[in-house]
């Protein structure tokens, strides 16, 4: 089984058989229009229709504090490598952030390898959430072409009128659908309410800078010396806590 | 979890001597305390550490053909290396690396070399003369120039002594300033000026350049001018602030390259119409 549907009745009992198993994270509302991606152990503490954390789901891949090593002082320093790592279910992840996980995979996995991100990335599994509108007025992810699937999931959810079309990506997935037995074959017609929701998604979502998505590197490398990056610099503290906010900083 | 390797994860040194350089240098004698060889190659660096501070990038000042010991060439500038300073033989430091690519010894084996440095840059491009010492049938001739502010802050100065008085090698130094009762009796000036007053056949000959970024131009500049233009020419070692020594963090990165990992040795083409390298 490579698809699958799941009806809305029954997202809420799969958020409980998912925390029954492990650690569940998905994105939660903090007031003031804010979300963040934080432990729950149902549906309803969700916000599925959030826009971009204040944190990227990054966090869970590359902790802000990580122990990689241990050591006794008397012992010479000899160190001990160690990873910490916690089995995990990120829910209701976007496209665009699935994106910067893609980046940060690319990144690690070359060699030589960071092996504590690549074995706590084996030990999380990703459920991706597909936009069906513009989460907020400064997405950019049509231009960057990252408002439809592209992969890094083990399960990719898309709403329909009365459920959700689920893409089954990994082995992990797929054991997760039959494990929790809520899932059912998918129809004609939910294919076909895919199709218009894809159809629907090509006259949203257009390039919101009016640019050419192959331009965007000549672009950047033409105006390295432009004025913009002199005022934006005139605000930078050289604290380097952009780098957390970004979805693709490392 | 416990994992059998890390790429940050450093390895135990002991700390056999310790000697000044100058006031604000010392020399630090090391070995692995697996009493392995580094395995390094002249031009790599070391990630250095001590328990509770910080790690900081720093060349290996001496040469492969020497042995399992090894030196590094340390100015006290902050929280890290002061602490290494107040270090006293038989204390254990971590180390990672060696890291980077290494100047490029084939390349530099087909005729006279110019090995140039600035303040800090000898120590880098000590493990080089070294090698050439070491294997002087490998070599063409091979001429020293180092620039230092003054004669107090000329490092490695009983190496500067041996490689004045050998035959094999010419080695000059020159510095910004003489304090009267100085008994310094090398050159005053510019490195560019030293060297627009050398006598050597630029035919085959490779420049090698390390020292702080102020450097580069006017010394490549009166190269150029004295004949060495063209590609595999000139190669030079950047300094950055290395972190993770692999490629990875993108703090040394200059453009599409990252210091630590594409370098710090480059050929000048590769890196003189990259903004920000030189």
């Amino acid at each position: 089984m490579t698809q699958a549907l799941i009806a809305k009745t029954k997202l809420a009992d799969l958020v409980s058989f998912l925390a029954s198993c492990g650690k569940v994270v998905g994105p939660v509302p903090l007031g003031h229009g804010q979300f963040k991606f934080a432990e729950v152990s149902s549906l309803a503490e969700m916000a599925l229709d959030y826009i971009p954390t204040i944190l990227p789901p990054k966090k869970y891949f590359m902790p802000q504090y990580e122990t990689l090593l241990r050591y006794d002082g008397a012992d010479g320093q000899q160190m001990q490598a160690v990873v910490e790592v916690e089995e995990l279910v990120l829910f209701g992840v976007h496209t665009c952030d699935l994106a910067g996980i893609q980046c940060l995979n690319v990144v690690f996995s070359d060699r030589p390898r960071d092996l504590h991100y690549m074995i706590r990335k084996n030990h999380i599994t990703l459920i991706g959430l597909e936009c069906s509108d513009y989460c907020d007025g400064f997405a950019s992810c049509a231009m960057l072409r990252n408002h439809l699937p592209k992969g890094g999931y083990d399960l990719f959810f898309s709403e329909l009128s009365d459920g959700y079309f689920v893409d089954i990506k990994t082995h992990k997935g797929e054991q997760l659908v039959e494990e929790s037995g809520l899932f059912e074959p998918v129809s004609d017609a939910a294919r076909e309410q895919l199709q218009e929701l894809r159809r629907s998604k090509k006259q949203i979502f257009r390039s919101e800078v009016p640019i050419r998505y192959q331009d965007i590197p000549r672009l950047f490398d033409e105006t390295f010396d432009s004025d913009v990056w002199t005022r934006i610099g005139e605000k930078c503290l050289s604290c380097g806590n952009c780098t957390n906010v970004c979805p693709t900083c490392y | 979890m416990t994992i059998p390797a890390s790429l940050y994860a450093p390895r135990p040194c002991r700390l056999l001597e310790t000697s000044d350089l100058t006031p604000q240098e010392k020399l630090f004698r090391l070995q692995l305390a697996d009493d392995t060889s580094l395995g390094h190659q002249p031009g790599q660096f070391i990630q250095l550490s001590l328990p509770g501070l910080t790690e900081a990038p720093i060349s290996i000042a001496s040469s492969p053909t020497r042995g399992p010991v090894f030196e590094l060439g340390v100015r006290r500038a902050g929280r890290l290396t002061s602490a290494l300073h107040q270090l006293a033989p038989g204390a254990t430091i971590g180390i990672r690396g060696p890291f980077g690519r290494p100047f490029q010894l084939d390349a530099l084996r087909s005729g006279p070399l110019l090995l140039i440095a600035g303040g800090c840059g000898l120590a880098p491009l000590r493990s080089l003369i070294q090698y050439c010492q070491d294997r002087p049938e490998e070599f063409g001739a091979v001429h020293i120039l180092y620039g230092a502010r003054s004669p107090a802050d000329l490092m490695f100065k009983d190496d500067l002594a041996v490689w004045q008085r050998s035959d094999r090698l010419d080695c000059r130094t020159t510095v910004d300033r003489t304090p009267a009762a100085s008994c310094y009796d090398g050159d005053t000036g510019l490195l560019p000026e030293l060297l627009s007053r050398l006598d050597f056949d630029p035919t085959d000959c490779r420049a090698v350049l390390v020292g702080p970024p102020p450097m580069y131009r006017p010394v490549i500049a009166e190269l150029r001018r004295l004949g060495l233009d063209g590609d595999r020419r000139i190669m030079l070692s950047l300094e950055r602030q290395m972190r993770c020594g692999v490629g990875k963090c993108g703090h040394c990165s200059i453009e599409h390259l990252s210091c630590c990992s594409d370098g710090p040795v480059f050929w000048l083409e590769e890196v003189e119409n990259l903004r920000g390298a030189l």
